[in-house]
This record gives structure tokens, C-alpha cells and sequence, in this order.
């Protein structure tokens, strides 16, 4: 099934976890994660050429936001419950602290920042943005709930020495 | 035994670092010394450092006048601290914007003590409206008889609007919340009772008449 050509991410493919691992449980430690994030990260520039791992990391970051939103969100709240919701589920699940800092409903633009951000916080300073996969996971997110394309493009990163995330959201045309 | 440049050089830099120490705005110092590398080294540092310094202080100087929206200083990490404190304020403002629109789902996190409190308020605003408006529906709900009502001084009828009279009951029921439940008073309890009696002589002399 997951080797498949034809395989398509599905949430159920995410299994039982807790059947899975009734000692070891739902949590681990973030560096596991990083572990896994760059060293794939690693391979996709050797093997690729860094432009087409970032746009891969980019791509799946998206389709992850796009399963979360349709799986974990509440599509159905209004706009501003449904970001009150993204912020409440990205910081119980200790993905990131989300704030807002702009938002244009009309034009719809945002600019959100994400503090204590899972990908990068505490990554060594190196003089460029690093969350391509949040980039896309946050696109995918504003396209579930909106039905609408959008772009997202972190401007500020822990990385670049910001200490926190900043991304330009906007629709588009 | 310094050259006269090699002094010269040194008391420059050391002057745009005294002006760093004063909160003042330092200048880059050219130093090309041909003989002394280590000093060339030394002022390229204390010149990226007053670079990065005045960036900061035009940054934090339009901060603390109110100017949210300054562009932050890119990649240094001197004004690090207050860009955070720029995005936290940046996020305030929006939060603010929201309750003064009606959006009270939002909260604050991590911001100390300001999270509980700012929370708190936006809790207690939210409790504010959700009793305004259950009042606004009960108010809605409940009819008022005002003015002058016209009512016939002998049989207690009332007149509507359509000029037909109508029950005292069958009105405040019809213009009001208020329903009836019938009773009968004491006075008016003796009163029946007594007619009672009377009409029940009546019968019964009626009876024995032959």
C-alpha cells in the first residue's frame, strides 16, 4: 500500500497509536522529529537540488495543512473561531504558539507568527528561513477551510536570527 | 612602537564605542593599517557592531514612539529580543481590534502575567454580552400594558383597539405574559354563600306550598 505508486496520504494512515504503543504513548521528543525533518531534508538536496527539496518539503507541508484542517479543525466555525481554534490545536498539540498580527478579510492577507515553532526554534543562526514545510502547511490549512489557493512565505525565521516566525499569507488571485 | 595611524585608529574606534555605551549613534571607522592586521580585524567587529547598533536603536526608538509598524532590522540578532516584543505587540494590537469588533473567541498565551489578565477581560466582556443579550431576549418577550386604559366603571369590560369590549381577563391575557388562575376571595365567597342560601330557601318554600 505505502509503496505503491498509485498510494495517496490518507489520516487513517497515521494508524492506532494508542494500540500501537500502549507504553511508549502519543509523545516524543522533538528532536526525534528534527531528526527525520533534515536529514530527509539532507537527502532531497543531495539527490534533488536544494529548489526542488524546498518545493517538495513545501508541497507536503501542504497537504499535511490540508488534512489537518479537514481532520482536526472545525470547518464549520466562522473565521475567527477558526482561528481561535488553529491557535488552540497547534499549541495543545505543541506544534507552535500562532498569533496573529495582521489579518484582511476582504483582501485576504495575514500575517501570522509562530513562536516556540516545532521545525526551527532553537536551530543554529544561519542566515536564511528554514520553514518551507510550514510555509505549506499553513497554505493547505487557509485552502481547506476557504476552498481558495493561497500562498505562505516566512519572511522572519528563528534561523535567520528573528526568534520568531513570521509568515505573509496571502489568497490567490 | 604604534604609528600615529595606529593610535589614530584606535582612539576612533574606541570613541564609537563609548558612543554605543551612551545610547548615541556610532559611525563606521575606516582602518586600513597595513602593519597591524589584528587591528584591521578589530575594527571590521566594532564596525559591523555600530552598524547593527544604530539599526537596532532607529528600530526601538520608533517602537517605544508607538510606530508598530517599522520595519524590523533583517538578520541582527542585537535587535533580536525586540522584534519579539514587536511581533508580540503586533499581535496585541490585532486582538484588541478583534474584541472592539465583537470576536471574543481569541485568547493570549504565554505573555505572563498580561495573558491572564488580558484574558480575564476579554472572559468577563464575553460574559457582559451573553447576559446583555439574554436580557434583550427577555425583554423581548415580555408585553407592556402602559397608558390609559379604558374600562367600563360597572362591569369592569375593557375596550381594545378595535373598539369592542372585551373580559378584563381575555385582555391582560391577550396584551400581556400574565395568565389567570380563578379562585374566589372570602368576601366574595360569603356573598355567594349567602345567595346560595337564599335561593335554596326559595326552592324549598316554593316545594311546600300545596
Amino acid at each position: 500500500m505505502f509503496k505503491s505508486e498509485f498510494y495517496r496520504f490518507s489520516w487513517k494512515d497515521l494508524g492506532d497509536i494508542e494500540a500501537g504503543r500502549p507504553n511508549l504513548g502519543n509523545l516524543m521528543n522533538v528532536a526525534v522529529y528534527r531528526l527525520m525533518q533534515y536529514t530527509l531534508r539532507d537527502v532531497l538536496n543531495r539527490h534533488l537540488s536544494v529548489e526542488k527539496a524546498t518545493e517538495l518539503l513545501r508541497e507536503a507541508g501542504k497537504l499535511a495543512g490540508t488534512e489537518f484542517c479537514a481532520n482536526v479543525l472545525d470547518r464549520s466555525l466562522p473565521f475567527n473561531g477558526f482561528v481561535a481554534d488553529l491557535q488552540e490545536k497547534l499549541l495543545s498539540l505543541k506544534i507552535g504558539v500562532m498569533r496573529v498580527e495582521k489579518s484582511d478579510l476582504g483582501k485576504m492577507e495575514f500575517i501570522l507568527t509562530v513562536d516556540e515553532d516545532l521545525d526551527c526554534s532553537g536551530l543554529p543562526l544561519a542566515d536564511e528561513t528554514v520553514c518551507e514545510y510550514d510555509e505549506g502547511f499553513i497554505a493547505g490549512v487557509l485552502e481547506a477551510y476557504t476552498g481558495r489557493e493561497f500562498d505562505a512565505r516566512e519572511v522572519d525565521c528563528w534561523a535567520s536570527g528573528e526568534r520568531t516566525c513570521r509568515f505573509r499569507v496571502t489568497a490567490r488571485e | 612602537m604604534p604609528d600615529k595611524n595606529h593610535q589614530l585608529e584606535i582612539r576612533l574606534l574606541n570613541e564609537q564605542l563609548a558612543h554605543i555605551l551612551h545610547g548615541e549613534r556610532g559611525e563606521t571607522v575606516e582602518t586600513v593599517n597595513d602593519l597591524d592586521p589584528e587591528l584591521n580585524e578589530l575594527g571590521e567587529t566594532v564596525n559591523r557592531l555600530v552598524s547593527a547598533y544604530n539599526d537596532m536603536r532607529e528600530f526601538i526608538l520608533s517602537l517605544a514612539q508607538g510606530n508598530l509598524e517599522v520595519p524590523p532590522p533583517l538578520h541582527n540578532l542585537l535587535a533580536s529580543p525586540f522584534k519579539q516584543l514587536q511581533a508580540s505587540l503586533l499581535h496585541l494590537t490585532w486582538q484588541t481590534r478583534q474584541i472592539a469588533a465583537g470576536d471574543y473567541s481569541q485568547r493570549v498565551y504565554f505573555m505572563g502575567d498580561f495573558s491572564t489578565a488580558f484574558n480575564s477581560m476579554v472572559e468577563a466582556l464575553e460574559e457582559k454580552r451573553r447576559t446583555e443579550i439574554l436580557l434583550r431576549e427577555a425583554q423581548a418577550k415580555v408585553k407592556h400594558l402602559e397608558g390609559i386604559i379604558p374600562i367600563c366603571m360597572y362591569c369592569k369590560k375593557i375596550r381594545d383597539d378595535m373598539e369592542s369590549w372585551q373580559q378584563l381577563e381575555q385582555y391582560i391575557t391577550e396584551h400581556s405574559e400574565a395568565l389567570f388562575s380563578h379562585g374566589i376571595c372570602p368576601e366574595c365567597y360569603g356573598k355567594v354563600r349567602s345567595d346560595m342560601g337564599n335561593k335554596k330557601a326559595k326552592v324549598e318554600a316554593t316545594k311546600k306550598k300545596p
